[in-house]
């Protein structure tokens, strides 16, 4: 019944009722817009949010990746079988139990391989870090960021690279204490100094929102080639010299410009992230 | 009494929601495909509870999933509180039972939300095509799996103030 059919009375009532609603709603929205304009000026404000956000939801988060994992695990290890005949039984059990073992040793050597590529990483660099594993990714999908499971206790920062096999990830943006955000230097607000290995032209490279990132500032002079390997410039104090950012996939230089306008391949894979190297000391 | 109790529900639905959102189903979807199960939860509190505590509450629900992307305050605030405004204008012309309205409502919301969220934070539409498809998807998904949602928070919240207070108006306009 819409209030146009209800009496004077009740249909005043109802209006008054909504205006006052939209009223709160308007003032709500504004209350919003300040927000925003404050966090754009002090970050520090949006990672109190953060920070008092994962301290919440990170033992949420782990509970449920625990039961997620035991569910699992009791599907492919019980229920999987029920209706099986007797025979059958023992035979899928035995291929269940060899293909989680396959599955699990081949976790286990992926996850090998990346621990050795960051020993050999510190090896070589005498850097200093702390290996994380991811736990979460922003939902909304505009952002792109990943949660991980080491924190302040951990000696983890604000600003710290990320790395994974001499590869730049991101940085981390906001640290609880036990998790922390590290923000893909794909998304659109990350910046890295970055020179071009081989011409060493400097510029900087900003992530796309997408799976690729452009690097910028490259004067149409600089001498850039496809296939061009993009590594830190360690100008941006943020990150350490020579770690590769990904390769040149296609240049842009419109005449009368004074940039190029180059994109570029990660190395990583932001995507299928899962152990990642906090750098904390690489002076 | 009941705010307060409200206020507790929201925020754990909301991180329920969120680690659902984050954690649970990109395991197995891609990010375009994960629903906006917080934007359900605040378009019920625009049909169930549409006055000013209700618009607090929408602000709430935006406000933790801002803390949870940790980039900006207030952009998915907005966004939600615009949404609920939106819906709390219609909805009593709404038929709240019928699961088509309340697949359309939330599709359409979804986009509508997506874009004030754009506007808000400033973000360029820079990748055009990226952004079309994460907006599709997810208002596909969102009016698809609404109406499933939307009984299941009805009924965890059934209890709430808002609802009998509906209730109570539903009988009192169709009692002569």
């Amino acid at each position: 019944m819409t209030p146009f059919t209800l009496p004077y009375q009740e249909r005043r009532s109802i209006l008054v009722k909504q205006s006052r609603t939209l009223l709160f709603v308007t003032a709500y929205f504004f209350l919003s817009l300040f927000l925003t304009a404050v966090s754009v000026r002090n970050p520090e404000t949006a990672q109190v949010g953060s920070i008092l956000f994962q301290s919440i939801a990170t033992p949420v988060e782990r509970t449920v990746i625990r039961i997620w994992d035991n569910v699992e695990s009791v599907w492919d290890g019980y229920l999987w079988l029920v209706g099986t005949r007797r025979e059958n039984q023992l035979l899928l059990t035995e291929v269940s139990r060899l293909e989680s073992e396959v599955v699990r040793l081949r976790e286990l050597s992926q996850e090998s391989m990346a621990l050795r590529e960051i020993l050999e990483l510190r090896k070589q660099t005498g850097f200093g870090g702390v290996v994380a594993s991811v736990i979460g990714a922003d939902p909304s999908g505009w952002i792109q960021s990943v949660t991980i499971d080491r924190g302040k206790v951990d000696g983890i920062k604000v600003d710290m690279p990320a790395v994974l096999g001499g590869a730049v990830v991101g940085q981390v943006r906001a640290v609880s204490s036990s998790a922390s955000n590290v923000l893909v230097i794909t998304d659109r607000s990350s910046g890295v100094g970055a020179l071009i290995q081989r011409s060493r032209a400097r510029g900087i490279v900003v992530g796309s929102g997408g799976n690729e990132c452009f690097m910028e500032y490259v004067q149409n002079t600089e001498d850039v080639a496809i296939g061009d390997t993009v590594v830190t410039s360690g100008l941006d104090g943020i990150y350490p010299k020579g770690l590769e950012i990904g390769t040149v996939i296609e240049i842009q230089s419109p005449p009368g410009e004074m940039f190029q306008r180059i994109r570029i391949a990660p190395s990583v894979n932001h995507e299928r992230l899962e152990t990642l190297f906090i750098l904390t000391s690489y002076n | 009494m009941n705010h307060i109790r409200l206020v507790l529900t929201a925020i754990c639905m909301s991180v329920i929601a969120l680690v659902i959102e984050s954690v649970l189903l990109p395991i197995g979807l891609p990010v375009e495909l994960v629903p906006e199960i917080v934007l359900i939860f605040v378009m019920y509190l625009s049909f169930f509870q549409t006055n000013a505590f209700g618009a607090f509450l929408a602000f709430l629900c935006g406000l933790l999933v801002d803390m949870s992307s940790g980039h900006l305050l207030g952009p998915w605030a907005g966004a939600y509180v615009l949404a609920f405004g939106l819906v709390a204008i219609i909805s009593d012309r709404v038929f709240v039972e019928s699961r088509t309205s309340l697949s359309v409502i939330a599709g359409v919301l979804t986009l509508l939300t997506h874009i004030a969220y754009l506007l808000i934070s400033m973000d360029p539409f820079s990748h055009i095509l990226d952004a079309s498809v994460l907006l599709i998807g997810k208002a596909i998904t969102t009016a698809f799996v609404a109406p499933l949602f939307f009984p299941l928070i009805r009924r965890m919240l059934g209890f709430s103030l808002g609802e009998k207070g509906k209730i109570r108006k539903m009988r009192r306009t169709i009692s002569p």
